[in-house]
């Protein structure tokens, strides 16, 4: 059932339809056995009673023989074909000695005994008696009422096949009319549940303090609500200690390296103040990758944010070029000459490129170019003329705190996870490959975004 | 002389700040409050007002803000330590004028306050200079070595725009739009036949700062290295 009835209403409504069916079965199958035995019984009844009154106006004559008067009424119940009946008193021998037809008509071949019910076993000429004793005088003899049940009048089948044509038929527009109004219904009692799954749809990490009315909730309902908004104070409170606790040691940690910084600015030996602003330098750059960090396990991107990836590498070559140039190395924008928009966030993306730009100039051979390559399909290349990667590093480039070479002490090894982890809150994927001219090539690969 | 506005809580680095921007010439009041802040607000004038977001009393934001509502023209920098890229772009649609991360070099805190406070007109007529090469904007001549050079009108356009920006890229459509403006009569190649020529010229008369060419991006005039 859970697989072909995903909605309440159609749940409802579908075993409400097995319901009745149910109960229209057994509607029917009492009402046959009630309706069934009910005129056999009345049907019994009153050939008794007919029989009771061809008792009451039999009377012995003189001569021994038997008399009946019957008056005009009851004598036209045995007027040719009408109800059916008719009578025949015997005696004992089963000798007819009267008949309501004059062909002095035998009912029963064998004299009967006893009060007795019967049904001809023939079929063809299907007919319901009674045989019951009487004593007219000194005579005893046996009174036969038989009714012809092929002839109208008869209550039984009629009774049952009435409330089928009828009656059978008037169920189908109730249940109709029940099922369309448990539509209503149902989708009445649902509306609280659709209004708070609409809240929870516009639940976005930016607007965390949103929660789902309890309102109108029905009472089945309200534990998953509830749990579901227990749920996201827990989100929003974790959320948030992330970033207190991520703008609390940016204060902490920066503060002091600008004192610092500022300290080393004034002193009067100039060569010792440059190498310890290199000191500093670095530092401040392991605690903005800390911190970057830090803040990307709390980020998403908007629905709305869309980034053309052509104008973030271009900027991000703007910011490095004059760097790269100093080192003697060169950077190059190629392939699409359009913007390529991506549903992304502008700030993450140009922080993901940035490093990748920076890690290829650092990497590249001297004099060579290093290449930013945009797709139209929303890939960015980045590619270099440097050693390449072996297989081994392949994945461990992009794990925190990795480093080639361990005795290097610049760089925190945070700078292609950060990509990564941009990457994945950008639902994309990044690989690395060895060009077959030397030289590794990045692919931040953001198809999946793709605008348009 | 300007007078500059710090509300900074850190007392070591508003000390050294203070201190610093003393000694470059500026007379620096400091605060540590919101609170303190907008009482010394109302009663002087500042040329900048340099803000860190964190302060004890709340998050600085608000104040700028006000400031804004207000249409206070005060130039604002922020000097923050909250270095995530939402907040410095917080920071600049609240209505600052630009944006330092702490730690910062003291140079470059300098020259921000120096760029917000230059007028328009202050550009004009100071001559700009990268490697042996000078450029006085306002006769619009190059020297090399302190030799007038004679250059077209259209590598004088593009010799000003990359040495306003020495060291750093100009894009393309920058330097197309400073050569032909509004007029859109753009030659897909104009741009690098006057950049090559320029280029040759300043190699010729032995200048000792290039134009390198960042394919796809821009153009940079930067001195030779060594």
């Amino acid at each position: 059932m859970n697989s072909h009835f995903k909605s309440i209403l159609t749940r409802i409504i579908s075993l409400q339809v097995v319901a009745f069916g149910v109960a229209l079965i057994a509607v029917l199958v009492a009402a046959h056995l009630l309706l069934g035995s009910g005129p056999v019984r009345f049907e019994n009844g009153s050939l008794r009673a007919h029989a009771a009154t061809i008792a009451n106006y039999l009377t012995q004559q003189a001569d021994g023989s038997l008399r009946l008067d019957l008056p005009s009424d009851p004598r036209r119940y045995y007027a040719s074909g009408l109800g059916g009946l008719a009578y025949a008193v015997t005696d004992a021998d089963g000798n007819v000695l009267l008949s309501s037809h004059s062909n002095q008509y035998r009912i029963l071949k064998n004299g009967p005994r006893g009060p007795v019910y019967f049904q001809s076993p023939n079929k063809r000429k299907s007919y319901i008696g009674v045989s019951i004793p009487a004593q007219i005088g000194s005579r005893q003899v046996w009174i036969q009422i038989t009714r012809n049940v092929r002839r109208p009048g008869l209550v039984t089948d009629d009774v049952i096949i009435h409330f089928l044509r009828r009656v059978g038929w008037l169920a189908v527009p109730i249940i109709l009319f029940v099922l369309i109004t448990d539509f209503f219904v149902v989708r009445r009692v649902l509306r609280p549940v659709v209004v708070a799954s609409e809240q929870a749809q516009a639940i976005d990490p930016r607007r965390l303090d949103v929660r789902l009315s309890t309102q109108d909730i029905p009472r089945e309902v309200q534990p998953l609500v509830e749990a579901v908004n227990d749920g996201l104070a827990r989100v929003e409170h974790g959320f948030r200690m992330q970033r207190n606790f991520t703008a609390d040691a940016a204060h902490e940690l920066r503060t002091p390296l600008s004192v610092l910084r500022m300290r080393i600015d004034n002193l009067a030996d100039r060569e010792a103040a440059k190498a310890l602003r290199a000191d500093v330098e670095v530092m401040s750059h392991v605690v903005n990758q800390l911190l970057e960090v830090a803040e990307l396990e709390t980020a998403v991107v908007a629905v709305e944010d869309t980034a053309d990836l052509r104008r973030v590498c271009s900027e991000v070559i703007e910011l490095i070029a004059p760097v790269a140039l100093s080192e003697e190395r060169d950077i190059a924008l190629t392939g699409s000459p359009e913007p390529v928009w991506v549903r992304g966030n502008v700030p993450m993306l140009f922080q993901a490129i940035r490093n990748l730009v920076e890690n290829a100039v650092k990497y590249t051979r001297k004099d060579s170019t290093v290449e930013v390559r945009v797709e139209p399909q929303g890939i960015v290349r980045v590619l270099d003329e440097g050693p390449g990667v072996s297989d081994a590093e392949r994945e461990l480039i992009f794990q925190r705190f990795w480093r080639r070479d361990h005795t290097r002490t610049v760089g925190a090894g945070l700078g292609l996870a950060i990509v990564a982890r941009v990457t994945e809150v950008h639902q994309g994927s990044i690989t690395v490959e060895n060009r077959p001219t030397g030289g590794a090539v990045f692919s931040l690969d953001l198809s999946n975004a793709l605008v348009g | 002389m300007a007078r500059l506005l710090v509300i900074e809580d850190s007392e070591e680095l508003a000390g050294l700040l203070v201190e610093g921007l003393t000694r470059a010439d500026f007379v620096a009041d400091r605060v540590a409050t919101m609170a303190d802040a907008r009482d010394v607000l109302s009663r002087n004038q500042y040329s900048v007002i340099i803000l860190d977001l964190g302060l004890p009393d709340g998050d600085a934001s608000v104040l700028l803000r006000s400031l804004r509502a207000h249409d206070d023209p005060t130039p604002i920098l922020i000097l923050t330590a909250r270095g995530t890229i939402r907040d410095r772009v917080e920071g600049l649609s609240a209505g600052a004028d630009d944006y330092l991360v702490k730690p910062f070099a003291f140079e470059a805190l300098l020259a921000r306050l120096r760029a917000l406070l230059r007028r328009p007109g202050e550009f004009l007529g100071k001559p700009l200079s990268v490697g042996n090469v000078t450029f006085d904007t306002a006769a619009r001549q190059a020297f090399v070595g302190g030799v007038p050079q004679v250059l077209s009108a259209r590598e004088i356009s593009v010799l000003e725009i990359l040495i306003r920006r020495s060291g750093r890229v100009v894009q393309k459509g920058a330097v197309e739009d400073q050569l032909y403006g509004l007029s859109g009569d753009v030659r897909s190649n104009a741009v690098e036949v006057c950049i090559h020529r320029l280029r040759k010229h300043l190699a010729d008369v032995g200048a000792t700062a290039n134009i390198h060419t960042i394919r796809g991006v821009g153009y940079l005039i930067r001195e030779n290295e060594a």
